[in-house]
Protein backbone atom coordinates (compact mmCIF):
# COMPACT_ATOMS: atom_id res chain seq x y z
CA UNK A 1 0.00 0.00 0.00
CA UNK A 2 1.51 3.30 -1.07
CA UNK A 3 1.20 6.44 1.00
CA UNK A 4 -1.19 7.93 -1.56
CA UNK A 5 -3.45 4.86 -1.44
CA UNK A 6 -3.33 4.81 2.33
CA UNK A 7 -4.33 8.45 2.70
CA UNK A 8 -7.57 7.78 0.88
CA UNK A 9 -8.39 5.20 3.54
CA UNK A 10 -7.59 7.40 6.53
CA UNK A 11 -11.01 9.01 6.99
CA UNK A 12 -12.84 5.67 6.75
CA UNK A 13 -10.21 4.23 9.13
CA UNK A 14 -10.92 6.92 11.68
CA UNK A 15 -14.66 6.45 11.18
CA UNK A 16 -14.34 2.74 11.95
CA UNK A 17 -15.66 1.88 8.51
CA UNK A 18 -12.85 -0.35 7.24
CA UNK A 19 -12.86 -4.12 7.27
CA UNK A 20 -10.62 -5.75 9.87
CA UNK A 21 -8.13 -6.65 7.14
CA UNK A 22 -7.89 -3.10 5.79
CA UNK A 23 -7.84 -1.64 9.28
CA UNK A 24 -4.76 -3.70 10.13
CA UNK A 25 -3.02 -2.70 6.91
CA UNK A 26 -3.56 0.98 7.67
CA UNK A 27 -2.48 0.59 11.29
CA UNK A 28 0.70 -1.22 10.25
CA UNK A 29 1.53 1.47 7.70
CA UNK A 30 0.93 4.26 10.19
CA UNK A 31 3.24 2.62 12.72
CA UNK A 32 6.15 3.05 10.32
CA UNK A 33 5.32 6.19 8.29
CA UNK A 34 5.65 9.58 9.96
CA UNK A 35 4.24 11.53 7.02
CA UNK A 36 1.04 9.50 6.90
CA UNK A 37 0.71 9.69 10.68
CA UNK A 38 0.86 13.47 10.43
CA UNK A 39 -1.78 13.36 7.71
CA UNK A 40 -3.95 11.20 9.95
CA UNK A 41 -3.61 13.73 12.76
CA UNK A 42 -4.68 16.51 10.39
CA UNK A 43 -7.76 14.54 9.30
CA UNK A 44 -8.61 13.84 12.92
CA UNK A 45 -8.41 17.56 13.75
CA UNK A 46 -10.66 18.47 10.86
CA UNK A 47 -13.09 15.77 11.95
CA UNK A 48 -13.10 17.12 15.50
CA UNK A 49 -13.65 20.69 14.33
CA UNK A 50 -16.52 19.64 12.09
CA UNK A 51 -18.19 17.38 14.64
CA UNK A 52 -17.87 20.17 17.20
CA UNK A 53 -19.86 22.61 15.09
CA UNK A 54 -22.76 24.22 16.82
CA UNK A 55 -26.04 22.34 16.53
CA UNK A 56 -28.77 24.86 16.04
CA UNK A 57 -32.03 24.27 17.81
CA UNK A 58 -35.41 25.14 16.32
CA UNK A 59 -36.87 28.47 17.35
CA UNK A 60 -39.42 28.38 20.22
CA UNK A 61 -42.44 28.68 17.92
CA UNK A 62 -41.19 26.11 15.42
CA UNK A 63 -43.31 23.21 16.66
CA UNK A 64 -46.41 25.34 17.18
CA UNK A 65 -46.07 26.73 13.68
CA UNK A 66 -45.75 23.23 12.24
CA UNK A 67 -48.89 21.90 13.95
CA UNK A 68 -50.71 25.03 12.81
CA UNK A 69 -49.66 24.38 9.20
CA UNK A 70 -50.69 20.75 9.48
CA UNK A 71 -54.06 21.66 10.95
CA UNK A 72 -54.65 24.23 8.21
CA UNK A 73 -53.88 21.62 5.62
CA UNK A 74 -56.21 19.11 7.23
CA UNK A 75 -59.04 21.62 7.55
CA UNK A 76 -58.63 22.97 4.06
CA UNK A 77 -61.44 22.20 1.69
CA UNK A 78 -61.22 18.62 0.50
CA UNK A 79 -59.07 18.35 -2.57
CA UNK A 80 -60.67 17.44 -5.80
CA UNK A 81 -59.56 14.04 -6.89
CA UNK A 82 -57.56 15.62 -9.70
CA UNK A 83 -55.83 17.95 -7.27
CA UNK A 84 -54.98 15.05 -4.98
CA UNK A 85 -53.63 13.02 -7.88
CA UNK A 86 -51.62 15.96 -9.19
CA UNK A 87 -50.16 16.76 -5.74
CA UNK A 88 -49.12 13.17 -5.18
CA UNK A 89 -47.63 13.06 -8.63
CA UNK A 90 -45.60 16.21 -7.95
CA UNK A 91 -44.47 14.79 -4.62
CA UNK A 92 -43.35 11.57 -6.23
CA UNK A 93 -41.43 13.65 -8.74
CA UNK A 94 -39.71 15.48 -5.93
CA UNK A 95 -38.38 12.10 -5.00
CA UNK A 96 -37.02 11.73 -8.51
CA UNK A 97 -35.32 15.13 -8.29
CA UNK A 98 -37.42 16.39 -11.17
CA UNK A 99 -37.54 20.13 -11.49
CA UNK A 100 -40.49 22.49 -11.58
CA UNK A 101 -39.70 23.21 -15.22
CA UNK A 102 -40.34 19.58 -16.11
CA UNK A 103 -43.46 19.38 -13.99
CA UNK A 104 -44.75 22.48 -15.73
CA UNK A 105 -44.02 21.05 -19.16
CA UNK A 106 -45.65 17.77 -18.23
CA UNK A 107 -48.75 19.51 -16.93
CA UNK A 108 -49.15 21.23 -20.28
CA UNK A 109 -48.83 17.87 -22.02
CA UNK A 110 -51.43 16.30 -19.78
CA UNK A 111 -53.79 19.19 -20.21
CA UNK A 112 -53.70 19.07 -23.99
CA UNK A 113 -53.74 15.30 -24.03
CA UNK A 114 -56.83 15.33 -21.87
CA UNK A 115 -58.54 17.75 -24.22
CA UNK A 116 -57.53 15.77 -27.27
CA UNK A 117 -58.60 12.43 -25.91
CA UNK A 118 -61.86 13.59 -24.37
CA UNK A 119 -63.34 16.14 -26.76
CA UNK A 120 -66.72 15.83 -25.09
CA UNK A 121 -65.24 17.36 -21.96
CA UNK A 122 -63.64 20.75 -21.95
CA UNK A 123 -62.18 21.36 -18.49
CA UNK A 124 -59.13 20.02 -16.76
CA UNK A 125 -61.28 18.61 -13.99
CA UNK A 126 -62.63 16.17 -16.52
CA UNK A 127 -59.40 14.18 -16.33
CA UNK A 128 -60.26 10.98 -14.55
CA UNK A 129 -57.28 10.17 -12.35
CA UNK A 130 -56.37 6.65 -11.45
CA UNK A 131 -56.92 5.54 -7.87
CA UNK A 132 -54.15 6.65 -5.57
CA UNK A 133 -52.68 5.94 -2.16
CA UNK A 134 -54.07 3.23 0.04
CA UNK A 135 -57.19 2.95 -2.03
CA UNK A 136 -55.09 2.23 -5.08
CA UNK A 137 -53.16 -0.41 -3.22
CA UNK A 138 -56.33 -2.05 -2.00
CA UNK A 139 -57.81 -1.98 -5.46
CA UNK A 140 -54.71 -3.28 -7.11
CA UNK A 141 -54.60 -6.20 -4.73
CA UNK A 142 -58.14 -7.13 -5.56
CA UNK A 143 -58.22 -6.25 -9.24
CA UNK A 144 -54.81 -7.22 -10.54
CA UNK A 145 -54.56 -10.79 -11.65
CA UNK A 146 -51.11 -10.74 -13.16
CA UNK A 147 -50.25 -13.14 -15.87
CA UNK A 148 -47.11 -15.15 -15.23
CA UNK A 149 -44.89 -12.97 -17.36
CA UNK A 150 -45.45 -9.92 -15.23
CA UNK A 151 -42.87 -9.56 -12.44
CA UNK A 152 -43.83 -8.83 -8.87
CA UNK A 153 -42.29 -5.38 -9.06
CA UNK A 154 -45.05 -4.40 -11.45
CA UNK A 155 -47.91 -5.56 -9.29
CA UNK A 156 -46.31 -4.16 -6.17
CA UNK A 157 -45.47 -0.76 -7.65
CA UNK A 158 -48.98 0.60 -7.38
CA UNK A 159 -47.61 4.15 -7.42
CA UNK A 160 -46.82 3.60 -11.04
CA UNK A 161 -50.50 3.57 -11.77
CA UNK A 162 -50.50 7.14 -10.56
CA UNK A 163 -47.55 8.01 -12.74
CA UNK A 164 -48.78 6.06 -15.71
CA UNK A 165 -50.54 8.86 -17.47
CA UNK A 166 -47.76 11.39 -17.27
CA UNK A 167 -45.06 8.96 -18.25
CA UNK A 168 -46.96 7.66 -21.21
CA UNK A 169 -47.45 11.20 -22.38
CA UNK A 170 -43.75 11.14 -23.15
CA UNK A 171 -44.58 8.73 -25.95
CA UNK A 172 -45.68 11.78 -27.80
CA UNK A 173 -42.11 13.02 -28.10
CA UNK A 174 -40.84 12.06 -31.50
CA UNK A 175 -38.09 9.42 -31.25
CA UNK A 176 -39.04 8.60 -27.64
CA UNK A 177 -38.37 4.89 -28.09
CA UNK A 178 -34.96 5.64 -29.52
CA UNK A 179 -34.14 7.95 -26.62
CA UNK A 180 -35.49 5.59 -23.99
CA UNK A 181 -33.36 2.78 -25.40
CA UNK A 182 -30.01 4.48 -24.83
CA UNK A 183 -28.04 5.01 -21.67
CA UNK A 184 -28.84 8.59 -20.80
CA UNK A 185 -25.63 9.05 -18.89
CA UNK A 186 -23.58 8.80 -22.08
CA UNK A 187 -22.62 11.40 -24.63
CA UNK A 188 -24.39 9.28 -27.22
CA UNK A 189 -27.64 9.87 -25.39
CA UNK A 190 -27.13 13.59 -25.41
CA UNK A 191 -26.57 13.49 -29.15
CA UNK A 192 -29.67 11.37 -29.69
CA UNK A 193 -31.92 13.36 -27.45
CA UNK A 194 -30.53 16.85 -27.91
CA UNK A 195 -33.10 19.23 -29.20
CA UNK A 196 -35.83 16.69 -28.56
CA UNK A 197 -36.21 16.58 -24.81
CA UNK A 198 -35.78 19.33 -22.24
CA UNK A 199 -32.51 19.15 -20.34
CA UNK A 200 -34.48 18.63 -17.12
CA UNK A 201 -35.64 15.28 -18.41
CA UNK A 202 -32.23 14.31 -19.73
CA UNK A 203 -30.82 14.91 -16.27
CA UNK A 204 -33.21 12.37 -14.78
CA UNK A 205 -32.37 9.09 -16.38
CA UNK A 206 -34.25 7.12 -13.76
CA UNK A 207 -37.44 8.51 -15.22
CA UNK A 208 -36.86 6.46 -18.34
CA UNK A 209 -36.06 3.42 -16.25
CA UNK A 210 -39.74 3.33 -15.31
CA UNK A 211 -40.81 3.00 -18.90
CA UNK A 212 -40.17 -0.73 -19.44
CA UNK A 213 -42.10 -1.46 -16.25
CA UNK A 214 -44.99 0.60 -17.51
CA UNK A 215 -44.96 -1.31 -20.74
CA UNK A 216 -45.28 -4.52 -18.74
CA UNK A 217 -48.09 -3.03 -16.69
CA UNK A 218 -50.02 -2.53 -19.87
CA UNK A 219 -49.88 -6.27 -20.43
CA UNK A 220 -51.88 -6.98 -17.30
CA UNK A 221 -55.11 -8.61 -18.34
CA UNK A 222 -57.27 -6.12 -16.53
CA UNK A 223 -54.99 -3.10 -16.61
CA UNK A 224 -57.69 -0.84 -17.99
CA UNK A 225 -60.05 -1.97 -15.26
CA UNK A 226 -57.52 -1.11 -12.56
CA UNK A 227 -56.72 2.24 -14.10
CA UNK A 228 -60.36 3.12 -14.50
CA UNK A 229 -61.57 1.60 -11.25
CA UNK A 230 -63.84 4.02 -9.42
CA UNK A 231 -62.64 5.40 -6.13
CA UNK A 232 -64.53 4.93 -2.91
CA UNK A 233 -66.17 8.33 -3.36
CA UNK A 234 -67.41 7.42 -6.78
CA UNK A 235 -68.74 4.13 -5.53
CA UNK A 236 -70.63 5.95 -2.81
CA UNK A 237 -72.01 8.49 -5.28
CA UNK A 238 -73.10 5.74 -7.57
CA UNK A 239 -74.68 3.91 -4.68
CA UNK B 1 -15.94 -2.01 3.58
CA UNK B 2 -16.69 -3.28 7.00
CA UNK B 3 -19.51 -5.78 6.98
CA UNK B 4 -21.93 -4.76 9.65
CA UNK B 5 -24.91 -6.71 10.82
CA UNK B 6 -27.86 -5.37 8.83
CA UNK B 7 -30.50 -3.70 10.93
CA UNK B 8 -33.87 -5.38 10.84
CA UNK B 9 -36.25 -2.48 10.18
CA UNK B 10 -38.88 -3.84 12.53
CA UNK B 11 -36.37 -3.71 15.40
CA UNK B 12 -36.14 0.04 14.95
CA UNK B 13 -38.43 1.71 17.48
CA UNK B 14 -38.92 4.62 15.10
CA UNK B 15 -40.16 2.22 12.43
CA UNK B 16 -42.63 0.91 15.00
CA UNK B 17 -43.84 4.46 15.60
CA UNK B 18 -44.28 5.05 11.88
CA UNK B 19 -46.21 1.81 11.50
CA UNK B 20 -48.44 2.85 14.39
CA UNK B 21 -48.98 6.19 12.67
CA UNK B 22 -49.97 4.35 9.50
CA UNK B 23 -52.69 2.67 11.52
CA UNK B 24 -54.02 6.03 12.63
CA UNK B 25 -52.06 6.75 15.81
CA UNK B 26 -51.32 10.47 15.42
CA UNK B 27 -49.56 10.44 18.79
CA UNK B 28 -46.88 8.25 17.21
CA UNK B 29 -46.35 10.89 14.54
CA UNK B 30 -46.05 13.53 17.25
CA UNK B 31 -43.33 11.47 18.92
CA UNK B 32 -41.44 11.17 15.65
CA UNK B 33 -41.74 14.91 15.06
CA UNK B 34 -40.52 15.68 18.56
CA UNK B 35 -37.59 13.31 18.28
CA UNK B 36 -36.36 14.14 14.78
CA UNK B 37 -37.36 17.73 14.03
CA UNK B 38 -34.31 19.30 15.74
CA UNK B 39 -31.99 17.04 13.73
CA UNK B 40 -33.79 17.83 10.48
CA UNK B 41 -33.67 21.59 11.15
CA UNK B 42 -29.97 21.28 11.93
CA UNK B 43 -29.31 19.24 8.79
CA UNK B 44 -31.17 21.64 6.51
CA UNK B 45 -29.52 24.64 8.16
CA UNK B 46 -26.01 23.31 7.60
CA UNK B 47 -26.94 22.30 4.06
CA UNK B 48 -28.37 25.69 3.08
CA UNK B 49 -26.89 28.11 5.58
CA UNK B 50 -30.20 29.90 6.05
CA UNK B 51 -31.92 29.43 9.37
CA UNK B 52 -35.37 30.82 8.57
CA UNK B 53 -35.61 28.78 5.40
CA UNK B 54 -34.24 25.73 7.22
CA UNK B 55 -37.20 25.78 9.60
CA UNK B 56 -39.70 26.17 6.77
CA UNK B 57 -38.18 23.31 4.81
CA UNK B 58 -37.98 21.09 7.90
CA UNK B 59 -41.70 21.67 8.36
CA UNK B 60 -42.32 20.75 4.74
CA UNK B 61 -40.34 17.55 5.28
CA UNK B 62 -42.65 16.53 8.13
CA UNK B 63 -45.74 17.57 6.19
CA UNK B 64 -44.50 15.21 3.49
CA UNK B 65 -44.06 12.43 6.04
CA UNK B 66 -47.64 13.05 7.15
CA UNK B 67 -48.98 12.99 3.59
CA UNK B 68 -46.91 9.95 2.64
CA UNK B 69 -47.88 7.85 5.63
CA UNK B 70 -49.56 5.29 3.41
CA UNK B 71 -46.55 5.09 1.09
CA UNK B 72 -44.06 4.30 3.83
CA UNK B 73 -42.64 0.79 3.80
CA UNK B 74 -40.57 -0.58 6.66
CA UNK B 75 -37.61 -1.54 4.50
CA UNK B 76 -34.97 0.42 6.40
CA UNK B 77 -34.53 2.58 9.45
CA UNK B 78 -37.06 5.40 9.68
CA UNK B 79 -34.26 7.97 9.94
CA UNK B 80 -32.81 7.04 6.54
CA UNK B 81 -36.23 7.50 4.92
CA UNK B 82 -36.69 10.82 6.70
CA UNK B 83 -33.29 12.20 5.73
CA UNK B 84 -33.79 11.05 2.16
CA UNK B 85 -36.85 13.29 2.03
CA UNK B 86 -34.91 16.11 3.71
CA UNK B 87 -31.98 15.73 1.29
CA UNK B 88 -34.35 15.88 -1.70
CA UNK B 89 -36.03 19.00 -0.35
CA UNK B 90 -32.61 20.61 0.08
CA UNK B 91 -31.63 19.72 -3.47
CA UNK B 92 -34.83 21.24 -4.81
CA UNK B 93 -34.16 24.36 -2.78
CA UNK B 94 -30.61 24.90 -4.03
CA UNK B 95 -31.70 24.25 -7.60
CA UNK B 96 -33.81 27.37 -7.41
CA UNK B 97 -30.48 29.13 -7.90
CA UNK B 98 -30.69 31.64 -5.06
CA UNK B 99 -28.11 29.84 -2.97
CA UNK B 100 -25.53 29.65 -5.74
CA UNK B 101 -25.48 33.43 -5.97
CA UNK B 102 -25.29 33.96 -2.24
CA UNK B 103 -22.44 31.49 -1.80
CA UNK B 104 -20.43 32.95 -4.65
CA UNK B 105 -20.74 36.40 -3.16
CA UNK B 106 -19.53 35.29 0.24
CA UNK B 107 -16.28 37.04 0.89
CA UNK B 108 -14.50 37.46 4.21
CA UNK B 109 -16.33 40.70 4.96
CA UNK B 110 -19.65 39.81 3.40
CA UNK B 111 -20.96 37.10 5.66
CA UNK B 112 -23.74 39.10 7.27
CA UNK B 113 -25.12 36.12 9.12
CA UNK B 114 -21.70 35.40 10.53
CA UNK B 115 -21.24 38.99 11.61
CA UNK B 116 -24.55 38.82 13.39
CA UNK B 117 -23.44 35.67 15.21
CA UNK B 118 -20.25 37.42 16.21
CA UNK B 119 -22.18 40.30 17.74
CA UNK B 120 -24.05 37.77 19.83
CA UNK B 121 -20.89 36.25 21.22
CA UNK B 122 -20.56 36.24 24.98
CA UNK B 123 -18.05 38.62 26.51
CA UNK B 124 -14.81 37.15 25.27
CA UNK B 125 -12.77 38.41 28.18
CA UNK B 126 -14.95 36.44 30.57
CA UNK B 127 -14.92 33.16 28.66
CA UNK B 128 -11.43 32.43 27.45
CA UNK B 129 -12.28 34.87 24.72
CA UNK B 130 -9.58 34.02 22.22
CA UNK B 131 -10.46 30.34 22.15
CA UNK B 132 -14.14 31.02 21.76
CA UNK B 133 -13.54 33.56 19.06
CA UNK B 134 -11.20 31.22 17.22
CA UNK B 135 -13.74 28.41 17.42
CA UNK B 136 -16.49 30.65 16.10
CA UNK B 137 -14.34 31.86 13.25
CA UNK B 138 -13.38 28.30 12.39
CA UNK B 139 -17.06 27.31 12.42
CA UNK B 140 -17.87 30.14 10.01
CA UNK B 141 -15.12 29.02 7.67
CA UNK B 142 -16.34 25.44 7.85
CA UNK B 143 -19.83 26.62 6.91
CA UNK B 144 -18.46 28.47 3.90
CA UNK B 145 -16.35 25.55 2.72
CA UNK B 146 -19.24 23.17 3.31
CA UNK B 147 -21.52 25.07 0.98
CA UNK B 148 -18.89 25.03 -1.73
CA UNK B 149 -18.44 21.25 -1.80
CA UNK B 150 -20.78 19.25 -4.06
CA UNK B 151 -24.16 18.53 -2.52
CA UNK B 152 -23.79 14.78 -2.19
CA UNK B 153 -20.41 15.17 -0.50
CA UNK B 154 -21.97 17.70 1.86
CA UNK B 155 -24.85 15.42 2.78
CA UNK B 156 -22.58 12.40 3.18
CA UNK B 157 -20.29 14.30 5.53
CA UNK B 158 -23.11 15.85 7.56
CA UNK B 159 -25.02 12.62 8.03
CA UNK B 160 -21.88 10.74 8.94
CA UNK B 161 -20.40 13.34 11.29
CA UNK B 162 -23.34 15.29 12.66
CA UNK B 163 -26.02 12.58 12.71
CA UNK B 164 -23.67 9.70 13.44
CA UNK B 165 -24.95 7.55 10.60
CA UNK B 166 -22.89 4.62 9.36
CA UNK B 167 -21.69 4.64 5.75
CA UNK B 168 -24.31 1.98 5.06
CA UNK B 169 -27.09 4.25 6.31
CA UNK B 170 -25.74 7.23 4.39
CA UNK B 171 -25.65 5.04 1.29
CA UNK B 172 -29.35 4.27 1.76
CA UNK B 173 -30.18 7.95 2.07
CA UNK B 174 -28.25 8.90 -1.06
CA UNK B 175 -29.09 5.78 -3.05
CA UNK B 176 -25.41 5.01 -3.68
CA UNK B 177 -22.99 2.28 -2.63
CA UNK B 178 -21.05 2.27 0.63
CA UNK B 179 -17.88 2.53 -1.41
CA UNK B 180 -19.21 5.71 -2.98
CA UNK B 181 -20.02 7.10 0.47
CA UNK B 182 -16.48 6.36 1.60
CA UNK B 183 -15.19 8.39 -1.33
CA UNK B 184 -17.70 11.22 -0.78
CA UNK B 185 -16.83 11.57 2.90
CA UNK B 186 -13.11 11.46 2.13
CA UNK B 187 -13.31 14.13 -0.56
CA UNK B 188 -15.45 16.42 1.61
CA UNK B 189 -13.03 16.02 4.53
CA UNK B 190 -10.10 16.67 2.21
CA UNK B 191 -11.77 19.91 1.05
CA UNK B 192 -12.21 20.97 4.66
CA UNK B 193 -8.62 20.10 5.44
CA UNK B 194 -7.37 22.14 2.51
CA UNK B 195 -9.59 25.09 3.39
CA UNK B 196 -8.59 25.05 7.06
CA UNK B 197 -4.91 24.35 6.43
CA UNK B 198 -3.65 27.34 8.41
CA UNK B 199 -5.69 26.36 11.47
CA UNK B 200 -4.88 22.67 11.21
CA UNK B 201 -1.16 23.42 10.83
CA UNK B 202 -1.17 25.81 13.77
CA UNK B 203 -1.88 23.01 16.24
CA UNK B 204 1.15 21.72 18.04
CA UNK B 205 2.03 18.21 17.11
Amino acid sequence: MTCEELRQELVAYQDGELSEHDRRRVATHLSTCTACTQEAVSFARVGQMFSGMERITPSPDFAAHFWQRLEQERQAEPETRFAQWWRELRESMTNWHLTPAFVGAASVLIFFAALAQRPERSTITSVSPPPVGKKAQDQSRTLISPDRTVPAEVTEETDLFVEYKIITELDKFARFEEIAAVDLSTEQAVEVAEGELPKDILDNAEFFAQYPILQQMERLENFDAVLAAPTQDEEQNQG
Amino acid sequence: MEQREPIAPHDDTDVQLMLRFQKGDVGAFQQLFQKFSPAVVNFVFHFLGNRARAEEIAQEVFLQVYRWQTKYEAKAKFSTWLFKIAHNHCLNEVRKGEYRVSVESLGPQEDAEGDERERQLPDATLHKGEDILAAKQAARRIEKILRRVPETQRTALMLSRLEGMSYQEVAEVLGVTEKAVKSLVFRATQSLKDGLKDIVDSYDL
